[in-house]
């Protein structure tokens, strides 16, 4: 067992994986060394972790090289759900290489909670994004607009919200299933279907979508152009293609979405604005684990390298 | 005007303050189980365009609890799924409990009240933390705290085993709101007050152990045993809930 107890940033995900892969490329480039938690080979990982007085030290082993968890001043966490991981299916739910990864996963997360290294992003700052509605709550607390919204189980209280704004959309409350999907004249048949349980229902805001990324202080905007309610899922939904270019932001509204990725603990966020015909900032929601490579490859934004000069701390 | 407690249908601690706090005159009270709590909130729940919200209740019995009616809430909730899903197909029942749990956490801090816990992405009735986090919390709050050791060579039940291991809590004190009920002394008081600050947990309970040192912190949780802390205890949470606007 060697050991490495170099200080540097520690990248937790799938290699591969364009955003991580990305980011690995840009700490190259700036020298910085890095040690990468490959997800899919956890069975080769071992993590101890220990508190005393406060303080957490630990080692976390990586084919055989231990790592003190204190040489880690930066951390990405680009993890997948580790139930799901190719490496495990088949294996039972008390199956050991399961039991094993279950436990690597979770003292990780544990260390990534109380680590004094800077974390994109730490576990609990990830959670806000679960409940669309609670979430709004939090970012119109910082000023933003967010959309009229009605999460209801009554199918009269639906339509009079829907007679009262004309144009809506509709989309799930959780971050499970979470397509944005405008309402037509069909959905009228299935209204009924809500008694079983609530939908969210929001005004159908008009204007340009910007994607805002940001990294500690720095702000990446990006305009999307798209004919669908979610340009996501564009090219399924309506087989139209999505125009995105580079955006500047005023001054206030870049302070104002940095303000907010903050006010959620988030080092790394991806906010989804749409901005109205008079100027007006709508925020739907911060992604809390953005895959921003997507926004990178088609704009030259230099995201990754502002993620590696944060998790550096330069 | 009305107070709720949430809770789940077998928390008995939860209905032993439900009886203590109508006793000391919360009237009404109402006892709701958080299921029934998120189905009746889905009835409407609104955010407008500047995050102002309508929180309101219409109970089985028609009566409506307006959210800007709500004096104060004892949140007790774990789960927020309401009966009907587990006739659901398996994928439909994920969905719906994934969806109920959001729109609880939403309704619960639309409540313009003091809420103890409120609810968190977390844990539906405080944040749940792992020991190592209240490990380096209570360190932080001035506490003693023993050693914390985990490896993932160990099964995660074991890793999820509080600070204080199988030491037998000789003490368990309640921080409520501001007060703190069954500390041994001022000091210890202060340490636990801090903790909850520390936690954003207003109501917590915190078990300790003496040692030569001194007491030292075992474990804290947001959903303590509330009979343990007795009449004194009701009594806190009775000014909290009344007090706290």
């Amino acid at each position: 067992m060697c050991t490495d107890d170099h200080t540097s940033i520690l990248l937790c995900g799938i290699p591969s994986e364009p955003p991580l892969a990305l980011v690995r490329e840009r700490l190259a480039d700036l020298g910085v060394r890095y040690v990468v938690m490959a997800q899919r080979q956890v069975a080769d990982a071992d993590v101890e972790l220990e508190v005393r007085a406060g303080r957490p030290t630990g080692t976390l082993s990586i084919d055989g090289c231990a790592h003190p968890l204190e040489s880690f001043d930066g951390v990405y966490l680009r993890l997948m759900d580790d139930a799901h991981l190719p490496e495990l299916r088949g294996e039972p739910v008390d199956g050991l290489a399961r039991v094993h990864s279950r436990a690597v996963h979770e003292l990780l997360m544990q260390w990534a909670e109380i680590t004094t290294a800077r974390v994109l992003n730490r576990p609990s700052a990830m959670a806000s994004n679960g409940s669309k509605p609670f979430q709004a709550q939090l970012i119109a607390a910082q000023g933003f607009r967010v959309p009229e919204t009605l999460i209801t189980s009554e199918p009269d209280l639906a339509r009079a919200f829907i007679e009262r704004h004309r144009d809506i959309v509709y989309k799930s409350i959780s971050g499970v299933r979470s397509i944005v999907r405008r309402f037509e004249s069909l959905d009228r048949r299935r209204l009924d279907h809500i008694a079983w349980c609530p939908v969210q229902f929001q005004e159908m805001v008009t204007g340009v979508d910007v994607r805002v990324h940001t990294v500690g202080r720095e702000v990446f905007a990006t305009a999307i152009r798209s004919d669908a309610a979610d340009y996501r899922y564009a090219h399924q939904s309506t087989g139209s293609d999505v125009a995105i270019s580079p955006v500047e932001l005023s001054d206030e509204l870049a302070e104002r979405c940095v303000a907010l990725s903050s006010a959620l603990g988030l080092g790394l966020a991806g906010i989804d604005l749409r901005v109205s015909p008079t100027g007006e900032a709508y925020c739907f929601e911060v992604n809390p684990c953005p895959s921003f490579s997507y926004y990178e490859a088609n704009t030259g934004q230099p995201i990754a390298a502002a993620i590696a000069r944060y998790l550096a701390g330069s | 005007m009305t107070w709720l407690v949430l809770c789940e249908p077998y928390d008995a601690a939860a209905m032993w303050a439900y009886r203590g706090l109508a006793s000391r005159g919360l009237e009404p009270l109402e006892l709701v189980d958080g299921g029934t709590a998120a189905a009746l909130a889905g009835r409407c729940h609104e955010v407008d365009g500047y995050g102002n919200t309508r929180a309101d209740l219409v109970l089985p019995d028609g009566r409506t609890i307006r959210g800007d009616d709500v004096i104060g809430v004892l949140n007790r909730v774990v789960s927020a799924v309401p009966s009907h899903v587990v006739r659901a197909t398996r994928s439909d029942r994920e969905y719906a409990a994934q969806e109920f749990t959001a729109l609880f956490l939403s309704w619960l801090r639309a409540l313009p009240c003091v809420v103890l816990n409120p609810a968190t992405p977390l844990g539906l009735s405080g944040q749940w933390r792992y020991p190592a986090e209240w490990a380096v919390l209570a360190a932080r709050a001035g506490f003693a705290t023993p050693p914390y050791r985990r490896s993932s060579t160990e099964a995660v039940e074991e890793s999820r085993r509080t600070v204080g291991g199988d030491a037998p809590a000789e003490r368990t004190v309640f921080a409520v709101a501001d007060e703190v009920v069954g500390a041994p002394d001022e000091g210890s008081a202060g340490r636990c007050r801090e903790l909850a600050r520390l936690a954003e947990t207003p109501l917590l309970g915190i078990s300790m152990s003496r040692r030569a040192e001194g007491w030292t912190f075992l474990a804290a949780t947001p959903h303590p045993d509330l009979s343990a802390g007795g009449d004194p205890l009701l009594d806190a949470l009775a000014r909290a809930l009344h007090v706290h606007r």
